[in-house]
């Protein structure tokens, strides 16, 4: 009891500022205690990796690195103007958000770099063909599989005219997406790479036994209602959270369920959460 | 009036002098054709290939803009082969020339030519990309364009219908949604319906003006009252099987009059009177003449045997006939009726 109210303390320090959902010392509280001792004792292990990327984190990680990505084309004679920010994913994906927050607090505006939405096939096309070559930088903050990013790319790049570099800015990729990626002719250009054995429900890492990660896996199954993905999209069973959002290559255990019907999740996904109610 | 000498911009590509040996990773593919489908046989044969003697002629590659990655002028399949292998385990040096970068007229033209060998595109990136060419160029010869990006002459010409198009319906076909995506012939297949109605409902083509028509096209195809583009043909061919006659042409132009003002009508519903009828015409038209074609040839005015048995079957075939007449003779014949409306208005 003492050992959990401990741990709950501590996940209300990492997770805290935790933006689409309040998680305090009695909602890690709450959520611990949904779990059997031994359940328990191999979350205890396995949350310790699951890392925070706070606001504060996020911005300047991503904002060095874009730095850096511009200076790069500098040096490759590209200009400033010739470089196409491009959102990516449905209106109001995460995609967006990043890509606003980077031209604000970048300034990209004042550069003289562009903007435009990956749907937009006829705005890019115009604006490719205007420019004739330069760079196309995407934005988004994590890559799970990389199988909808590059399924998105191949498409909008048939409507692509001259010559363009590719380049993928993210927070963080996982290693199956980076070569997914690259290997579509874009340079992924993230803060970090998410390796395969530093999460604990993967089955390439050894951070948890094999008996820890059966009971935890098999709970994931349990919680997603015994429906695919419940180690997260793609079965990635990604341990990494920002404080915007948990991406969806998150296992269950760590989400909840969804509407958090039945379990509740510690750090869930915004469509993790119940509808609210327009009163 | 032409931006560019043709020579100029399509000229051979440069070489650097440059020879490179790089991994699968630092090439891209070319980005003006990213769908790299390729027969899995011949592909197959060639990954074998290269898994025993490697990569043996050089790709042809170009410096991207201000990144380590080449993009592949000439040579996608070996990449393709390359990139397969090291999903195995097989990582391959490859040997690629380095040229100059193409101009965007020259990687488009490229682009073209390559892509003709693959699966099509989509009809509108095909036009914006040949708008492209066209204005970088200024050539607009349907002729010459083919030769130029390989595209066939029908190809360029449909193409170059969709230029037309305006930029808000062009849009409708660009929607990355397939299933709320208008199709590139939409527009291919609806623009004659509209000039017709501008020749035939001058009225109604004021009232709605041509976006007017078009939106209520997408309407109508949006509420699956226009089963097929193809469809749109129909109500050419009813409108060119209805205009010798004055009365089923006065039919016709109620029939599109509705068709344009009411939404929940169907195109074929509303218009396969007109060309099943004609269809009928020709087909009995056809049928008469083969009849008489092959009577003629038997020659069996001066036959001596089974004489009653034929005139039988004369006679029976004269009986249908002067009841067909008869009845075409009727006052529902429409023609007659027509033509004497017609004379009385006239004059």
């Amino acid at each position: 009891m003492v050992a959990d109210y401990c741990l709950a303390l501590w996940l209300w320090g990492r997770f805290g500022e935790y933006e689409p959902f309040r998680v305090t010392p009695r909602s890690a509280f709450r959520w611990l205690n949904q779990f059997s001792d031994p359940e328990k004792r191999a979350i205890a292990k396995a949350v310790r990796y699951l890392s925070y990327v706070s606001e504060h984190r996020f911005v300047k990680n991503l904002i060095d690195r874009n730095r850096a990505l511009l200076s790069k084309l500098k040096q490759g004679k590209v200009p400033l103007t010739n470089v196409i920010y491009v959102s990516i994913g449905e209106a109001g994906s995460s995609s967006h958000s990043i890509l606003n927050l980077v031209r604000d607090r970048a300034g990209l505006q004042n550069l003289g770099c562009r903007f435009t939405d990956g749907k937009s096939y006829d705005a890019l096309s115009k604006l490719t063909n205007q420019l004739g070559a330069g760079a196309i930088v995407y934005v988004d903050d994590f890559a799970g599989t990389g199988e909808q990013f590059c399924e998105e790319q191949e498409q909008l790049a048939s409507y692509i005219i001259g010559n363009f570099s590719q380049y993928y800015l993210l927070h963080t990729v996982c290693e199956e997406a980076l070569y997914k990626i690259d290997g579509n002719g874009v340079t992924p250009w993230q803060h970090s790479i998410h390796a395969k054995v530093d999460r604990p429900l993967h089955e390439d890492s050894t951070i948890l036994t094999t008996h820890e990660r059966r009971i935890l896996r098999d709970l994931c199954v349990k919680i997603g209602d015994g429906k695919r993905d419940s180690l997260g999209h793609g079965s990635v069973a990604a341990s990494v959270v920002f404080y915007r959002n948990t991406p969806d290559n998150v296992p269950r255990i760590f989400r909840g369920g969804r509407q958090q019907k039945h379990y509740l999740g510690l750090v869930p996904r915004t469509t993790d959460l119940p509808k609210p109610s327009i009163e | 009036m032409a931006k560019k000498n043709h020579e100029n911009a399509t000229a051979g590509l440069t070489p650097t002098g440059k020879l490179v040996h790089v991994t699968y990773k630092d090439l891209a593919p070319n980005i003006a054709n990213p769908r790299q489908l390729f027969d899995a046989e011949p592909l197959r044969d060639l990954k074998d290939n290269i898994r025993l003697h490697g990569v043996l002629v050089p790709l042809t590659v170009f410096k991207l803009p201000g990144g380590d990655k080449y993009g592949i002028i000439d040579g996608a399949r070996r990449h393709i082969c390359c990139k397969d292998l090291a999903e195995e385990g097989t990582i391959v040096s490859i040997p690629c020339n380095v040229v100059v970068p193409p101009t965007k007229v020259a990687g488009l033209l490229y682009m073209f030519n390559i892509h003709n060998f693959r699966k099509a595109w989509e009809l509108m990136p095909t036009a914006i990309a040949l708008e492209a060419v066209i204005d970088e160029l200024g050539e607009k010869d349907t002729k010459k364009l083919s030769n130029l990006t390989g595209l066939s002459e029908p190809q360029v010409e449909r193409c170059k219908i969709l230029f037309d198009v305006p930029e808000e319906f062009r849009k409708l076909s660009l929607d990355p949604n397939p299933i709320a995506r208008i199709p590139s012939n939409f527009w291919i297949e609806a623009m004659p319906l509209v000039d017709l109605t501008k020749e035939v409902l001058p009225d109604i083509y004021r009232e709605l003006s041509r976006r007017g028509l078009l939106r209520r096209l997408v309407e109508k195809y949006r509420a699956k009252k226009i089963k097929s583009v193809i469809h749109f043909r129909r109500i050419i061919e009813a409108y060119e099987n209805t205009k010798e006659n004055p009365g089923e042409s006065r039919r016709f132009i109620r029939a599109l009059t509705d068709y344009l003002s009411n939404v929940e009508l169907e195109t074929r519903a509303a218009f396969d009177g007109f060309v099943e009828d004609a269809r009928k015409v020709r087909s009995a038209l056809e049928a008469c003449e083969q009849f008489l074609d092959s009577l003629k040839r038997t020659k069996v005015e001066h036959i001596t045997e089974r004489r009653d048995e034929l005139a039988a079957s004369l006679k029976d075939a004269r009986r249908y006939i002067d009841r067909l007449l008869t009845a075409l003779e009727g006052e529902d014949d429409p023609t007659l009726k027509d033509k004497g409306e017609g004379e009385d208005g006239d004059r």
